[in-house]
C-alpha cells in the first residue's frame, strides 16, 4: 500500500503530498505530516482538545487554513497534534477537535521550524482511488 | 527539463528575453559554472512571473545564488514605481528583514582559537538558539513590544542594549520609518513577545570567525577590518512575528489583488497597488517587522559582548566590539533611482538580496561615505564567507543590489540522506570548527554539500561589477539554530 504522504524534494522548503481514500484522510495525513516535520516523540496528552471550525472558499485553501491553525497553537501554546476528531467536513467547511500533546523536550525532539503554510503549489486534487494533496510549508 | 531560451550578455549576464505576459525583460546574473544549476530550475520561471507585475521598473533581477522560492525566486530583485507600481509579500518573504551583521573585536586568532570550544558554549548559553526558542529574560509588555516595533533599535539602546553609535553602522540606521504597529495582528504580537533576543532555526547563525584574507587593504582599513582578526557574524530576521505578518498579508493581498484586477501568474505574487491602503498597510506592517529584526540582532549583539566579556575578563573597550554593519536581504524599501536617464521613486523588493549602495551615497553613515556599504555574504557552515563593498555598476543594473549567500543546491532531505551515519560535528572538528547547536537534523541539513561554493556567488558580483571584494571570513565555532 502507499505510505499515507510522501516528502517533496523542494530546494528551499519542505513539501508533502498526501493520500487519502477522502477528504476526511486529506486532512489527518497532512495533520500527521506537519506534525512529523516539526518534532518526534509524544508527550503528555492535553485533556481539552483544540476545537477548529473553519470556512473557506475550497478544500486546498480550507486545508492550508487548518494547518495554518494548529501551527500557530503549536507556536504560542505548544500544543502538537496527536489525533483528530473530524464532526463535519465539507468543500468549504470543517469542525473538528484536535487532541494535541503538549511539547516538552524531555520527551519530544524538534526537527524543523516550519515559518508559514503556504499557497505554493497548494493542491487537493480527485484521482482514481480518491484525493491526492501537496502542501509546501516554509522553512 | 527545457527551460525559456536564455541569452548570454557577457560572461557573466544573462537575459531572458520578454515574451508572453512579462512586461520585461529578465536579467540574471550568472557564470557558466551557475548557470548549470540554474537552466531548466523552476526558478527562471518564477524570475518571469515577476516580470509580469504591473508597474516594473527595468528588468526582473536574479542574483547568481538564485533558487526556486514560492512565487517569488530566493535571490530576486524588482523595483516598482510608487505610482504605477505594486507591493507584494512574497516579493519580501515569511522572514522580514532576515539579514546579517558583522561585529568586529580588537582580539586574534591566535588568543582565541585555544579557547574557542569554551567561547562557543558561553555565547550558546547567552543566546537562545533552535525551534522556536524564547528569552525568558526579555519576555516584552504589548507596550514594550509596540515600542519595538516602532522605534527598532532606538528602542534596545534607549533600553540598555547597546551604544547610541551601535545606530550608525545599521541599514537604515535601525529603523525604518513609517512602521505602525496598529497594522500588526495580535497574533503577530504573541508569536514575537519572547523571541526577541533569539537566532530561530534553519539556516540562521552566529559564527566566530577570523579574518583570513583581505582583497582591498583601504576598505577593509575603513570598515576596521585585518588579517588574523576576529569577527562575529550573525545571520537572523524577525522570527514569529515576521512570519505571521507576511501570512496576514498574504491573505490581504489575494483579495486586494482580486479587487484591483492584477493577473497573477502564482497566488504567491498576490500583491496590491503602492496607491491602495492594503499596500500601505503592509508596507507599515513590514517595516515593523524590519524594526523588530534590526533589534533582534541587537539583543544579540548585546548578549554576545556580554559573553565575551565575562569569558575573557575584559572590559568593552579591551575587546572594542563594534558593529562594522548590519544588512537586511528580505526587505522592501521605497527608494530614488535613475533609471534609464530618469529619476524615479520605486519600492524595490529585494528577496533573498542585499543592498549594496556603492560610496557617495546619500543613504551611507559618515564613515562609509567614501568607501560605499559593506555587504557581507556568508557561506555555509564548514567554507567561508565574504566581506564585500558595494559598487557604483549595482546601482546602473540592479537599483543598489547583490547577492545574499550561497544559495542550496540540496533540498533539505537530500542534504539529511547525505550526512546519514556520519559524525558532522566530527568532520566540522577535523576541519578547525566547533558547531554546537539544538538539533542534529538541523546541523545535517546545513552540511556544506547542501551549498553552492559561495566564492563562485561572490565572484560573479564581483566581476559583474555589483559589489567587490573586500575580505574573506572562515569560522571557527559556529551556532546553527
Amino acid at each position: 500500500m502507499k505510505p499515507r504522504f510522501e516528502w517533496l524534494d523542494h530546494t528551499g522548503d519542505v513539501g508533502i503530498r498526501v493520500y487519502g481514500r477522502d477528504l476526511r484522510e486529506i486532512f489527518v495525513y497532512a495533520t500527521k505530516a506537519l506534525r512529523e516535520a516539526l518534532v518526534s516523540g509524544e508527550g503528555r496528552r492535553q485533556k481539552k482538545p483544540l476545537v477548529l471550525d473553519l470556512f473557506s472558499d475550497s478544500s486546498e485553501i480550507l486545508l492550508l487554513h487548518f494547518l495554518k491553525e494548529i501551527l500557530y497553537f503549536f507556536e504560542t501554546q505548544k500544543g502538537l497534534p496527536l489525533r483528530l476528531d473530524i464532526k463535519k467536513l465539507e468543500e468549504n467547511h470543517i469542525v473538528a477537535d484536535v487532541w494535541t500533546d503538549l511539547f516538552d523536550p524531555r520527551y519530544h525532539v524538534l526537527k524543523t521550524e516550519i515559518k508559514a503554510v503556504t499557497y505554493h503549489q497548494l493542491s487537493i486534487q480527485k484521482v482514481e482511488q480518491g484525493y491526492q494533496a501537496q502542501v509546501i510549508f516554509d522553512v | 527539463m527545457e527551460g525559456p531560451q536564455l541569452e548570454k550578455i557577457d560572461d557573466f549576464t544573462w537575459r531572458i528575453p520578454k515574451q508572453g505576459p512579462m512586461r520585461t525583460e529578465g536579467i540574471l546574473f550568472a557564470n557558466e559554472t551557475l548557470m548549470k544549476g540554474i537552466r531548466g530550475d523552476e526558478c527562471v520561471q518564477q524570475v518571469m512571473n515577476v516580470a509580469c507585475l504591473p508597474g516594473i521598473v527595468g528588468p526582473s533581477i536574479a542574483m547568481p545564488d538564485i533558487h526556486w522560492g514560492y512565487g517569488f525566486p530566493i535571490g530576486g530583485v524588482a523595483a516598482f514605481d510608487s505610482r504605477e507600481g505594486v507591493v507584494s509579500p512574497g516579493g519580501v518573504g515569511y522572514d522580514i528583514n532576515c539579514g546579517v551583521r558583522l561585529i568586529r573585536t580588537h582580539l586574534e586568532e591566535k588568543k582565541v582559537r585555544p579557547q574557542i570550544r569554551g567561547l562557543i558554549e558561553a555565547l550558546f548559553r547567552e543566546i537562545p538558539a533552535g525551534v522556536g526558542s524564547r528569552r525568558h529574560d526579555v519576555r516584552l509588555s504589548v507596550a514594550d513590544e509596540k515600542q519595538v516595533l516602532s522605534k527598532g533599535v532606538r528602542w534596545a539602546v534607549e533600553n540598555g542594549f547597546g551604544e547610541a553609535q551601535d545606530l550608525e553602522r545599521i541599514e537604515s540606521h535601525g529603523t525604518l520609518p513609517g512602521a505602525d504597529p496598529s497594522c500588526v495582528s495580535q497574533r503577530s504580537l504573541e508569536r514575537g513577545r519572547d523571541q526577541l533576543g533569539t537566532l530561530g532555526s534553519g539556516n540562521h547563525f552566529l559564527e566566530i570567525e577570523v579574518v583570513q584574507e583581505i582583497f582591498d587593504l583601504n576598505v577593509a582599513r575603513a570598515f576596521g577590518l585585518f588579517e588574523g582578526q576576529v569577527v562575529v557574524h550573525i545571520h537572523s530576521g524577525s522570527r514569529g512575528l515576521g512570519y505571521q505578518i507576511c501570512d496576514d498579508y498574504i491573505e490581504v493581498m489575494l483579495k486586494a489583488a482580486q479587487k484591483y484586477k492584477i493577473d497573477l501568474p502564482d497566488r504567491q505574487l498576490c500583491c496590491a497597488p503602492l496607491i491602495s491602503q492594503e499596500a500601505q498597510d503592509y508596507l507599515a506592517a513590514m517595516s515593523a517587522a524590519a524594526n523588530y529584526a534590526f533589534c533582534n540582532r541587537q539583543l544579540m549583539t548585546h548578549f554576545t559582548r556580554r559573553a565575551f566579556e565575562n569569558f575573557f575578563k575584559a572590559s568593552p573597550g579591551d575587546l572594542g566590539m563594534e558593529i562594522v554593519y548590519d544588512v537586511a536581504h528580505n526587505i522592501a524599501k521605497m527608494e530614488d533611482h535613475v533609471w534609464k536617464g530618469e529619476k524615479k521613486r520605486v519600492c524595490v523588493h529585494r528577496k533573498g538580496a542585499t543592498r549594496a549602495f556603492p560610496a557617495n551615497h546619500p543613504e551611507l553613515t559618515a564613515q562609509y561615505q567614501s568607501v560605499g556599504q559593506p555587504v557581507f555574504i556568508p557561506g555555509d557552515m564548514g567554507r567561508y564567507s565574504y566581506v564585500l563593498v558595494g559598487e557604483p555598476r549595482a546601482m546602473e543594473i540592479a537599483f543598489g543590489s547583490c547577492c545574499h549567500g550561497a544559495g542550496r543546491v540540496m533540498s533539505r532531505m537530500k542534504a539529511k540522506k547525505a550526512s546519514k551515519g556520519r559524525n558532522i560535528f566530527r568532520e566540522m572538528e577535523d576541519r578547525g570548527i566547533i558547531v554546537r547547536s539544538q538539533s542534529l537534523d538541523g546541523v545535517r541539513e546545513e552540511i556544506s554539500e547542501a551549498y553552492k561554493d559561495v566564492a563562485d556567488v561572490v565572484d560573479v558580483v564581483h566581476h559583474g561589477g555589483l559589489a567587490r571584494k573586500v575580505a574573506k571570513l572562515c569560522p571557527m565555532g559556529v551556532i546553527k539554530g
